[in-house]
């Protein structure tokens, strides 16, 4: 490998944490949607660019799902704050901008990413026996997993109060509400998505993007709806110079990220958000520093962490949408690229917790001078157009419908991760071979 | 514990069956979800059911414009002596007392057995993790003891909320606590404070004992019916129907149907509900396993907390070893074999072979990690416990800390 192709794989990578860090400033915006953008202008001026080594390519998209893992999910929490009064929970995060102490939220999740990113550089490596081990153990075993999973998130979410009225009947009523409100949008997002796995809705060309309209209506819109029904006053933000974590903190919140991340790597179908749950119960995580150092450490492993496995030499599992797509162009061979992909993620790694500061700070900055609706009103304008650029008015008719029960959690204060049925349900049913008899049930077969 | 713990262990008994690993492989079965959806269902009954049923009669609601802790200590001694006096069961709610969705004012009601008297403080605000994470901060019970024996419950409490976890500067200044009388004799079957939180509040029963003593269950309907030997009973033929093939039975074939069902699923259904019941009687509440025959519930064992992270990653963490080994060792072709069997002739299916193999998983996956974790949390707690780190909470040498091992707060 020439120190040329080395240098144009470190200047693609910082190429890639600059643009991922200019989009992340776009709240709602996933990076699932960019890549996808990114591989049409990529296919479009593929000819003109046939001698380029797609290693390059392959750092500048590894940049962007680095740099993106880290900064992402700063933008909202800066741009969309929480009005209490549409919900029953307000989260750590929601709760920290309203207080002042965003740029805290921020380095604590900054902190479980720093802790992510160790585990990706010096622990997977070392790790591909034990991966390849579980990789072949668990073959024939995912979809009960993740149909335990499902099972879970049903089974586990409690009514918060033990409802109004004088019987019993009408307080099984009350309470009941909201879980049935649950069950329906787990159904509703269930279904969307066995007709959306059954049949190619959006224009064949963009078929390999069709959960994208999916997706943009379940999470994106809702929020930004819920962001201008919002008249929640946004704090001056303290930038504070250093976080108060206690000795234990660190180890438990980032255990049960990285279990979670690694968890949803491994097995199909399964996100972040479902296996953070599941494994904040595991190990009994307390507090809100715990929870923000999850979530961090929990996101990069899931997006970064599941990419590596796709260049782990021998095990090659190819989990989330940025390794299905580099598959498109790129198939791991050497072991030398392997460790250049290792250079790859350190470098934007260690960029990104650099840019952090920086980051959360020209964010505060911005929110302090410009409502914060603004930045949703541009994220919808932009996230429509390219739902519709990439996937035609079927595309939007999908995303319609999939914002109406995208707003259901809203309204009834349900989780939100019952929503992610739109991917747990038709997988969990084609890996355990029952989702032709169910496809035939939605005359889809 | 948790409920991921229940339901952990639910899937590893399903695992155990050699019945539902086969059914994976011949026909997808789902019998290991199934046991984990047994395991965590005494809960699910409870948090779903049992607490709506439940008939109270008495709800203390304290606002937070007029935070008077006379009410809740009134409440309490009230209810005691009115069981006493009329000897009828009487139910009590607390309620939260909820500021906005980020904050919860919260208080404390102290039953003091010996002195026969209810002290209730008012808090501090604080948010939902910071009352869950309450019990990391929390002193030793014994050193708490030996504090309210010096200074009185009201005071020691107070110093209490104003250095655990919470809005910093939120405890009143003044009026934050009342101390009501009672006269009845009592049996406390939990601790005595109860710190009143999030959710929808504690709830109490007040009952006269065949001992003339009023026992006080805390929340009675937890751990019931719902967590009975009985009840687990009935689960297995919920299962056995379940695992039936439904089509047969729309078709009017009702003798088929019942022919279909899946045996195992009758045991994994009983078994990892019974688990579920064992798992809770290692905490403080225990459960009522003899119901119907008796309508108290058996005190637990003590030996942990449902919110101990010792605990929880211990069992998560044998039900995880569990699953893994018995998927290996069933599968057609093992993804792993293991030092010791590595000579022997045979497969999995050889039992020498399957004894030394499980043999040296259990030394590898089971006791040299729960060793390691040991030692780690032995150091831990002794770095804990020197003198410099014990007094970050309180005002001097008083408390000692639990820390990591979080000796407080069973649910």
């Amino acid at each position: 490998m020439s120190s040329l192709l080395l240098i144009g794989c470190a200047g693609a990578t910082v190429l890639g944490v600059f643009v991922a860090a200019l989009i992340s400033l776009i709240p709602g915006l996933h990076i699932y949607n960019v890549i996808a953008i990114t591989m049409l202008v990529y296919f479009a001026i593929m000819d003109a660019m046939s001698g380029m080594d797609p290693l390059l390519m392959t750092s500048f998209l590894l940049g962007m799902v680095v740099a993106f893992s880290m900064l992402f999910t700063v933008s909202s929490q800066y741009f969309q704050p929480t009005d209490e009064s549409f919900r029953s929970l307000v989260l750590p995060h929601e709760r920290f901008l309203l207080e002042g102490r965003a740029h805290e939220a921020v380095l604590l999740a900054g902190v479980g990413s720093l802790v992510a990113l160790y585990a990706i550089v010096f622990l997977l490596p070392v790790m591909i026996d034990p991966i390849m081990t579980f990789s072949r153990l668990l073959q024939p075993h995912h979809y009960w997993i993740v149909m335990t999973v499902i099972a879970f998130v049903l089974m586990t979410e409690w009514p918060k109060d033990h409802g109004v009225g004088w019987t019993a009947a009408q307080r099984l009523q009350d309470g009941w509400v909201q879980l049935l409100m649950g069950y329906f949008s787990f159904i509703g997002a269930g279904i969307l998505g066995i007709v959306v796995f059954n049949r190619t809705l959006v224009p064949l060309d963009a078929s390999f993007q069709s959960l994208m309209p999916l997706f943009v209506g379940l999470f994106a819109i809702p929020t930004y709806i819920m962001t201008f029904l919002t008249e929640t006053r946004v704090p001056s933000q303290h930038h504070c110079n250093s976080v108060e974590i206690q000795d234990l903190d660190i180890p438990r919140g980032s255990l049960s990220g990285l279990l979670a991340g690694i968890f949803a790597a491994m097995n199909p179908g399964l996100t972040p958000g479902p296996t953070l749950l599941m494994t904040g119960h595991i190990t009994a995580q307390s507090g809100e520093r715990q929870f923000l150092i999850g979530g961090g450490a929990g996101r990069l492993m899931y997006y970064v962490g599941a990419l590596v496995l796709f260049f782990l030499p021998g095990v090659y599992l190819r989990r989330g949408g940025a390794a299905i797509n580099i598959s498109l162009f790129f198939v791991p061979e050497t072991e030398a690229q392997f460790h250049v992909i290792t250079m790859v993620i350190a470098l934007s790694g260690a960029l990104s917790f650099l840019m952090l500061d920086r980051f959360s700070l020209v964010c505060a900055r911005l929110v302090a001078l410009i409502p914060y609706k603004f930045f949703s009103a541009v994220g919808l304008v932009l996230l429509t157009y390219l739902v519709y650029r990439v996937t035609g008015p079927e595309g939007l008719t999908i995303m319609g419908a999939a914002t109406i029960l995208g707003v259901v959690p809203n309204v009834w204060h349900t989780r939100r991760i019952n929503l992610l049925a739109v991917l747990l349900v038709p997988i969990a049913l084609n890996m355990g071979g029952y989702g032709p008899a169910v496809a035939k049930i939605f005359a889809l077969y | 514990m948790k409920g991921i713990t229940h339901f952990m262990s639910g899937v590893a008994v399903a695992s155990c069956f050699p019945q539902a690993l086969d059914a994976i492989f011949a026909s997808r079965g789902l019998l290991l979800p199934l046991g984990g959806v047994f395991g965590v269902m005494p809960d699910t009954l409870d948090f779903r059911i049992a607490r709506y049923v439940w008939n109270y009669q008495r709800v203390c609601r304290i606002d937070e414009g007029n935070l008077d802790p006379r009410v809740a200590a009134e409440a309490m001694a009230q209810a005691i002596d009115d069981a006493a006096r009329t000897g009828d069961l009487i139910t009590l709610r607390l309620d939260v007392i909820r500021v906005s969705s980020s904050y919860y004012r919260t208080y404390l009601v102290y039953v003091d057995d010996q002195a026969k008297e209810v002290t209730a403080v008012i808090g501090s605000l604080k948010t939902m993790s910071q009352v869950m994470e309450k019990s990391e901060f929390m002193p030793s019970s014994a050193s708490v003891r030996q504090r309210i024996q010096k200074n009185g419950p009201a005071q020691t409490f107070k110093e209490l909320f104003e250095s655990l976890p919470g809005l910093p500067g939120s405890t009143p200044g003044e009026n934050y606590s009342y101390t009501a009388k009672f006269t009845a004799d009592i049996q406390n079957t939990y601790y005595q404070e109860t710190e009143v939180g999030i959710f929808s509040g504690p709830d109490f029963a007040f009952d006269v004992g065949p001992d003339g003593k009023v026992r006080i269950d805390f929340i009675p309907w937890h751990r019931t019916w719902s967590h009975s030997l009985l009840m687990g009973l009935f689960m297995g033929p919920v299962a056995f129907l379940v695992t039936a093939k439904s089509s047969l039975l729309f078709s009017g074939q009702i003798l088929a149907y019942l022919a279909s069902g899946t045996p195992a699923a009758f045991f994994i259904a009983v078994i990892a509900f019974w688990v579920h019941c064992f798992e809770d009687q290692t905490g403080h509440l225990g459960s009522n396993l003899l119901w119907p025959f008796t309508a108290k519930r058996t005190p637990g064992l003590k030996w942990t907390t449902a919110a101990s992270p010792v605990s929880n990653i211990g069992t998560n963490w044998l039900a995880f070893s569990t699953i893994i080994w018995n998927v290996n060792a069933h599968a057609p072709e093992p993804a792993f074999t293991l030092p010791w069997a590595w000579n022997l002739p045979g497969g999995f299916a050889d039992w020498t072979y399957y004894l030394s193999s499980l043999g040296v998983y259990v030394l590898l996956a089971i006791v040299i990690p729960y060793s390691a974790f040991f030692v780690l949390s032995r150091f831990y707690r002794s770095f804990k416990n020197e003198p410099g780190m014990m007094n970050r909470y309180g005002d001097g040498n008083t408390f000692e800390m639990a820390g990591f091992a979080a000796d407080e707060g069973d649910l």
